[in-house]
Formats: C-alpha cells, structure tokens, sequence
C-alpha cells in the first residue's frame, strides 16, 4: 500500500481502525517533532530517544481516542510533553537517592523545588537564536521556550520551576518582550504565513 | 528587575509575537537533526511492543474461554455421572439386588466394547432375554463407558492447567520481601519495554502492570498508576493492595 500517497488524516483513521502499515507511516512521520521536544525539555539525545519510544508507545497506544479536536500533530506534540514531564517528575523523585549512593559522604543540599528544568538549552541552536537567548535572563528564554516553544501549560512550567503561577507568566511576557526586540516582530502583518502549529 | 517585582506590576503572559515564535519554533524544534535508523527502530519497536501486548490480550481471552468451557463440560459430565449413578442404585432397588442381573450387565458392558458396529444389534437382542430391566441399566453404564474418555480428558486438562499454575508460581514468579519491593520498582520502572497496560483495575483509572511476584508467599501483581504515578503490589484476585511502593525510594 502507498502510504506515501495519503494524507495525514486518512493515515491516522486507518491506524485507528487497526491498520499497522498505516500506524508505521503516522509513527514516523511524528517523530522528528517529537524528538526535538523531548531533545529540548530533557537536553540530551540518549534520553530524548528513550522519551521518544515512550511517547510513540503511547501514540500508538492512545490513538484510537484521538478525535481531531486539534490537529494529530499537536496531539502528539502533547503527548511528547506529558511523556517528557512524566520522566523529568520521575528524575525529579530519584535525585535525592543517587546522589546518596553515589557519594554518602558529601553535603547534600537538595530541596524539593530544586529546579530540573536546567536540561532546557540552547548551545546547539543557530547563531542568531542563540545569541537572542544568550542575551536575556535565562529564566525568561526559558520561559518562553517552554511556552511557545514546548506549549507547556503555566502549571507545568511553575511546577518544573518551582515558581508561582504569576511569576511564570510575569517570565514569559518580559522574555516575550526582550526577544521581539532582539529578533524582530510582528510589524508587518505577515504573520499567518511564518506561523505553524496551533497557538495555546 | 528580579522576577518579583515583574510579577507584581505585570501578573500576565504578555502577547506572543508570531513572527518571534516562528523563529524559535523553526531553530528549536524544526531543525533538531534525527538519526534515521533510530527513527526506524524506535518505530519498529512500538508496534512489535503493541504486537506483543495484542498477542497477551490474545492469549488471556483465550484462557478465560478455555476456561468456561472446560467448567461446562465438567458440570455436563458430573450431570451424567449422576444419572447413571442413581438410575444404577434404582435399578438395584427395583431388582432386589440381584447380582446375577448386575454380573450380566458387567458382561454385556465388556462384549459391547470388544464387539464391532454390526454385532451391536445381536448383543442388545441376547441381553434382552436376562430381563426387562437390563437393556436399560446396559445403556446407562455403556454411555458412561462412553463418556469416560472425554471425563478423563477434561481432568487431564484441568491438571495441565493446574501444574502449569503450579509451575507458573514457582519457576516464574520471583519470592521477594517487602525490603526488596522498592529497588525492583525502580529497575521495572527504568525498563520501560516491561510495561503493558492494562488499563482500569482494582480502582486504578490506568494501570500498567509490571511483573508478578510473590511477596511473602502471596502472588501479587506490580502495578503503576499512571494517574497518581504510584506502584502498588496487588493481588489482583481479591484487589487487595498488598504494599504500595513509592518510586525513587522516597
């Protein structure tokens, strides 16, 4: 069968319906989305491939319930997030009891909102990216990576920054601000046609 | 300006600028390289995965049918024991418990199993003449002659079933103690292939099952609640929650 020659839709209804040779073709064509998110919320490939499988896994597993509210990329955009945060909250949990293991006799100092969203960064981004989000605050890039990038939900970010809800969003208007400025903006209407993906 | 103060004067996301959000999608997301034969095996192995997980549902409703219909066949055998059992003791009540009469039914039984189709009818004629009763009392004990094998059968079966339970608990099933739970959740829970869902159980809106281990001489089930991110040791018969066990040791 030339999968190849269908459209998205067509593929996941096959898949729902059963169809493995689709279900290959959908799980592929998802994949480089969903590397990059979990790449950039976990920062490195080993554990982004890992996430991967996991969040495919739960496509495949999942899909018969998705019903085109939004479009199956974004779908599967918010699987890859929840899948990720599931293993961030899992290392999150772990942290404490290695450190111990590895090393009884140093001074821990770990509280419970120790920040795990450090994974989130850049170094490998394009050079003008990169030197927009180099040239902020951290904490508000990364805000707005997580945001606009990542579509994490306020609860998510505060929970992963271990911040107030208000905070996370006085982060992502200042970031949003710093980074208009530093690259550009929408001043001239041609919005819709650089845009992808649904807005939250 | 410290984040506080931010949050204090500007409690909002602000807008989002497209064109900005655009280029961070595009630098972030779109050109994040992947390695395709990682791509290939990670998709090959979600459907093996779902393969497998369809093959065990296969296999448990299987089981579950295997089951029933063994039940019925034995509640039908033990229904024809019975009658053949209690027509026998009428029949002895009836005729005063002779034994010739019974000797003569014993000997029809054994001719009629070593006699071909076609002497069947003869045989029936020459056991007509021993007395009225005894055609019936022959056909009774030939049917449960008859139904012996099958009888047999379902109790083989039934001992199969039994032994690999029996098997099943002390070959597979690992012994372990309360102490020991925790580490295995945490290696269980970093070999994510183990997982199969097994949606709701015992109260658990979606559960994924781990292993099955025999905690202090009780098969319970390793079970992780996807909602709460919780592991609880059940025993899925009676859903009683043997241990709950919190990942990470904490």
């Amino acid at each position: 069968m030339a999968h190849e020659l269908l459209n998205e839709s067509e593929l996941v209804r096959r898949a729902q319906e059963g169809n493995r040779e689709a279900l290959t073709a959908v799980l592929e064509a998802q994949y480089q989305r969903v590397f990059a998110v979990c790449y950039r919320m976990l920062g490195n490939r080993s554990s982004a491939e890992d996430q991967s499988q996991e969040a495919l896994l739960r496509i495949a597993r999942g899909i018969s319930t998705f019903e085109g509210n939004s479009t199956f990329g974004t779908w599967c955009h918010r699987v890859a997030t929840t899948t990720c945060l599931d293993e961030l909250r899992r290392q999150k949990r772990r942290l404490p009891t290695t450190t111990l293991t590895q090393d009884d006799t140093s001074t821990l100092d770990i509280s419970d909102d120790v920040d795990i969203t450090t994974a989130i960064e850049w170094s490998d981004v394009r050079a003008d990216i990169r030197a927009a989000l180099d040239a902020i605050p951290s904490e508000f890039a990364r805000a707005v990576v997580m945001r606009d990038v990542l579509e994490l939900d306020y609860a998510d970010i505060a929970e992963l920054s271990g911040i107030a809800i208000g905070t996370v969003k006085s982060r992502i208007s200042r970031g949003r601000s710093l980074l208009a400025e530093l690259l550009g903006g929408n001043r001239d209407g041609d919005v819709e046609r650089l845009t992808h993906g649904d807005e939250q | 300006m410290s984040d506080d103060n931010i949050n204090y004067v500007a409690p909002d996301e602000g807008e989002a600028d497209a064109v900005v959000t655009a280029r961070l999608r595009s630098a972030l997301l779109d050109d994040v390289a992947v390695d395709e034969s990682t791509q290939a095996q990670a998709v090959s192995a979600v459907i093996r995965q779902l393969d497998r997980e369809s093959s065990m549902e296969d296999v448990a409703e299987l089981s579950s049918r295997r089951r029933v219909r063994t039940n019925s066949w034995l509640q039908i055998a033990a229904a024809v024991v019975a009658v053949a059992v209690g027509a026998g003791v009428f029949l002895q009540l009836q005729t005063g418990g002779d034994d010739s009469v019974e000797l003569s039914v014993k000997e029809s039984t054994v001719e009629r199993s070593q006699a071909d189709a076609a002497n069947a009818d003869m045989a029936d004629d020459a056991t007509d003449a021993v007395g009225g009763a005894v055609p019936e009392t022959e056909r009774l004990e030939t049917f449960a002659v008859t139904e012996e094998p099958m009888e047999l059968e379902e109790e083989m079966a039934l001992e199969d079933a039994a032994t690999a339970d029996m098997a099943y608990e002390d070959s597979t099933v690992e012994s372990i103690s309360r102490e020991e739970l925790p580490e295995l959740v945490d290696e269980l829970l970093a070999e994510r292939g183990f997982r199969v869902s097994i949606g709701p159980v015992c109260g658990i809106d979606e559960g994924e099952w781990l292993i099955d281990v025999k905690l202090e001489g009780e098969l319970v089930s390793i079970v992780y609640d996807v909602t709460s991110m919780s592991v609880n040791a059940i025993n899925l018969s009676t859903c009683e929650v043997v241990a709950e066990i919190t990942p990470g040791g904490e």
